[in-house]
């Protein structure tokens, strides 16, 4: 690589709409969120799996459709179809026919899928927060409630540029 | 009989939710904005539950739940929310668990979860 090449690349921070302590704030929280689902071995439970049982652990028996499923995660039908019929094979949940709709069924929680829920990877991190003093963690709930709404009404054309790094 | 705060910016909405509830003996108070429902939780004394829609046109309900839970503490809630402006259900839920406790529904519902959610809303 040329000097020439490496100016160019180190001043190309200067235009981006962030600066660098932001930046690294972000990246340690890619590392906080990547490193509670550590394991990526086949017979682990995946990130959307876990989603899902935590859903069928607090939802309305009638709301427990992979259709209501997919709908509040967000997703369609067939990921969260496969990662049923993944928790299916690994006796976590089982599927019943809906009393409500005989043509849908419902996704219960065995009881091993209820036990499983016990060593949810999230809990550690929860129990951090649930350290941090109170005034502490009020903040961090407020700015990571910020940070979602800002994400969710932000579109490309009005992202503010801060360039003070 | 139980006194229920509605409070959704969809009149059509609100309609149905009264609906549900008429029948079941619930004496139902409709409100279309967060401002108009909070005065109305200020003023009226009465009420046993308050059923909010999160993502209204306004604004969204997290300072009214915000100041539900620091001043009526022990008022239940239920929150009901279909998702927002490019957000899920998943994270509306999440960011209302993160003011306090409260009952959620998800839309599309049916009077029997909604009847449900009120009666066993914890605190």
């Amino acid at each position: 690589m040329s000097i020439s090449n490496t100016k160019k690349i180190q001043s190309l921070p200067e235009q981006r709409p962030f600066n660098r302590s932001a930046k690294a704030t972000a990246l340690l929280l890619e590392r906080i969120v990547l490193g509670i689902y550590r394991s990526r071995q086949s017979n682990e439970v995946q990130q959307l799996q876990w989603s899902i049982l935590r859903y069928l652990e607090n939802a309305a028996q009638r709301q427990k459709t992979i259709g209501q499923i997919a709908s509040y995660l967000g997703l369609t039908h067939a990921p969260v179809a496969r990662a049923v019929n993944v928790l299916i094979e690994r006796k976590l949940v089982a599927k019943v026919r809906n009393p409500n709709d005989g043509r849908s069924q419902i996704v219960s929680l065995t009881s091993e899928g209820l036990k499983i829920l016990d060593t949810d990877p999230i809990h550690g991190i929860a129990a951090e927060i649930t350290q941090l003093p109170v005034d502490v963690r009020h903040l961090l709930n407020d700015l990571l409630t910020d940070l979602i709404m800002k994400e969710s009404s932000e579109t490309e054309g009005d992202r503010e540029t801060n360039s003070d790094s | 009989m139980k006194r229920i705060l509605i409070v959704d910016d969809e009149p059509e909405m609100r309609k149905v939710i009264v609906r549900f509830l008429d029948g079941d003996g619930f004496d139902c108070v409709e409100s279309g904005s967060l401002h108009d429902a909070m005065e109305i939780v200020k003023n009226d004394q009465k009420l046993d539950a308050v059923v909010l829609d999160f993502w209204l046109k306004e604004a969204n309900a997290l300072p009214l739940l915000k100041e539900l839970r620091a001043n009526e503490p022990g008022l239940p809630i239920v929150i009901m929310s279909g998702g927002g402006p490019k957000v899920s259900i998943e994270i509306t839920h999440l960011l209302a668990s993160v003011v306090g406790k409260f009952r959620f529904l998800q839309k599309p519902f049916t009077r029997a979860d909604l009847i449900e959610a009120i009666g066993i809303t914890e605190l």
